[in-house]
């Protein structure tokens, strides 16, 4: 039978998953090469909202919990084609061309281009069903010499310091393990076929800005609709949005990262509780026969802690050991 | 990256038969079978040499010599151990001049040893061509040097028909003795033209610089005037 045993209500445990869904955030970036582009994205991210339920089956379930994307920023770069005149034929047969004019392309290389397609401020949901784990944590920065009072006196290092002990004191962490984690797929704003056609429009004036203005109309009557062009190059079927989404979803694989982020975040970076072990029943207290040193925190060490949830509350229960 | 641009693309004024440049060719068929050497000239001076055989048996239709690489002595022809078969061409085939990079080439063909040219490209002959591709909307005048024949050419922006060049039919103008035919015309902002030499000729397109809206009402105005005077004659 357990020595010890607490419990905190759904209302608490709210809370606590307040906490630790509060400090979760994101940044990453990154880039690859996709045949004739390439395309690099950089997202911030955080997590707002969500209804915790605790279920029966000593299961926790959040719902509706926002991925709010801060910055969700993708680029975009490819060479814009050969732009070249001439090459018409000057003497047509009904065979096919028997004399054609020399071509004189208008750049030495190809010229590159790149746009970054401002998509964040979109929201993804995710639910979450997880189940309550304990670990039992040692501090890196306790050395052998330290006995427990010392660990709890030893503030850690800045980098080292867990949510809720900031000592290098050993103790039981209890995190939540998802079981299940299902996150929506990015849903892009269906504006960004328009975004991206005058993205890459603005970035062709920009690249021909010193050019003479028949020179940019040339060229720019050359090269087609700005959109027909992206779309050849890019090879992107009739759904711009749903292909930004794929090469966000799929070629990069964002979702599954940030699925895998999170998870990891509850199951292992973040506890949702933390106690102490051994724990300070009684903290330090003035000494009666003063001026005698004052009287040093009562501790009990714990084992065997365990942690489970019905319906209504977090039972946490462990034995002195 | 910003890229390079070719400017010398779309600074040039004179488009001219007999001082090759940008955007600019002249075409001759050697219809007899030889081994034909070349000498490259720039602005008057020799620059290079090049030759080529024209082979009965072969089935090349056409042989494009970049006068500029020629100079450089990038292409000295078909004896020095380039692929000759880049080198050999039709009796019934053409053989393209054309200037890559640089302005003021042309060039002088012999056959054999002979000292005599059969193509001299400051002097162009019937049968010959000259094409070309201008690309600011604005007007220019087509003068031929040694003929005296003139026309109007009013380049105008059309964004349909730039859009699709490479299958862009030409426009064609017959060039004879004193004359060119038609003595008027607009094609599209870097569409090919092509004139057809009919008598010996020296074809000069220079730039008159005005819009082409404004260039439109003067050229109408300058060849009614001329065809009056012809008329008179």
């Amino acid at each position: 039978m357990a020595h010890l045993t607490a419990a905190a209500n759904e209302k608490v445990f709210r809370e606590l998953f307040a906490t630790i869904r509060d400090n979760f955030s994101l940044d990453k970036s990154d880039s690859g090469t996709f045949g004739p582009f390439t395309a690099a994205y950089h997202v911030k991210l955080h997590l707002e909202g969500g209804s915790v339920d605790l279920r029966g089956d000593n299961t926790i379930k959040v719902d509706e919990l926002d991925i709010k994307w801060d910055v969700l920023d993708l680029t975009l770069g490819f060479d814009i084609p050969e732009i070249c005149v001439g090459g018409f034929c000057i003497i047509p047969t009904p065979f096919g061309c028997a004399l054609e004019f020399p071509e004189w392309c208008v750049f030495d290389d190809n010229p590159d281009i790149s746009v970054t397609l401002p998509l964040g401020g979109i929201t993804s949901e995710l639910t979450v069903v997880a189940s309550l784990l304990t670990k039992y944590f040692v501090h890196p920065e306790r050395t052998p010499a330290m006995d427990a009072w010392d660990a709890q006196d030893t503030l850690a290092s800045a980098d080292a310091q867990t949510p809720f002990i900031k000592s290098v004191a050993n103790r039981w962490q209890v995190f939540l393990d998802p079981q299940t984690l299902d996150l929506d797929p990015i849903d892009i704003a269906d504006t960004v076929g328009d975004l991206l056609e005058n993205l890459v429009g603005a970035a062709i004036d920009n690249l021909l800005w010193f050019l003479p203005g028949f020179v940019k109309d040339l060229i720019k009557d050359i090269l087609g609709s700005v959109i027909d062009l992206v779309r050849a190059i890019l090879d992107i079927p009739d759904d711009i949005q749903e292909w930004i989404s794929d090469l966000l979803n799929v070629s990069f694989g964002l979702l599954d990262f940030i699925a895998t982020v999170i998870a990891d975040y509850f199951a292992a970076k973040f506890p949702i509780l933390e106690i102490e072990d051994p724990y300070p029943m009684l903290g330090k207290a003035p000494n009666p026969n003063a001026p005698a040193p004052e009287l040093v925190p009562v501790k009990i060490p714990i084992v065997d802690l365990k942690v489970f949830n019905n319906d209504v509350e977090m039972i946490i229960e462990g034995s002195v050991g | 990256m910003q890229p390079t641009i070719r400017r010398d693309l779309f600074t040039q004024e004179v488009f001219d038969s007999g001082s090759l440049g940008p955007l600019v060719s002249v075409i001759h068929r050697f219809d007899c079978a030889g081994t034909y050497s070349g000498k490259v000239l720039r602005h008057g001076a020799p620059a290079g040499s090049f030759a080529f055989i024209v082979d009965p048996q072969s089935e090349t239709g056409q042989l494009s010599i970049d006068l500029s690489e020629a100079a450089d002595g990038r292409h000295s022809g078909c004896c020095d151990g380039d692929d000759p078969s880049h080198w050999v061409v039709s009796p019934s085939g053409y053989v393209l001049f054309y200037a890559s990079r640089g302005r003021g080439y042309a060039t002088l063909v012999a056959e054999g040893d002979q000292r005599k040219p059969v193509f001299d490209s400051p002097m162009l002959r019937a049968g010959d061509l000259f094409a070309l591709s201008l690309i600011e909307p604005t007007t220019y005048h087509a003068t031929d040097r040694i003929g005296g024949g003139k026309a109007g050419i009013a380049v105008k922006r059309d964004p349909k028909r730039t859009r699709n060049l490479r299958n862009l039919e030409p426009v064609y103008v017959e060039v004879g003795q004193g004359t060119m035919q038609p003595h008027e015309i607009d094609p599209a902002s870097a569409q090919g033209i092509v004139f057809r030499i009919n008598t010996e000729s020296r074809i000069v397109v220079q730039k008159t610089g005005k819009t082409p809206d404004d260039a439109s009402r003067v050229l109408h105005r300058s060849f009614r005037a001329d065809a009056s005077a012809q008329n008179k004659i």
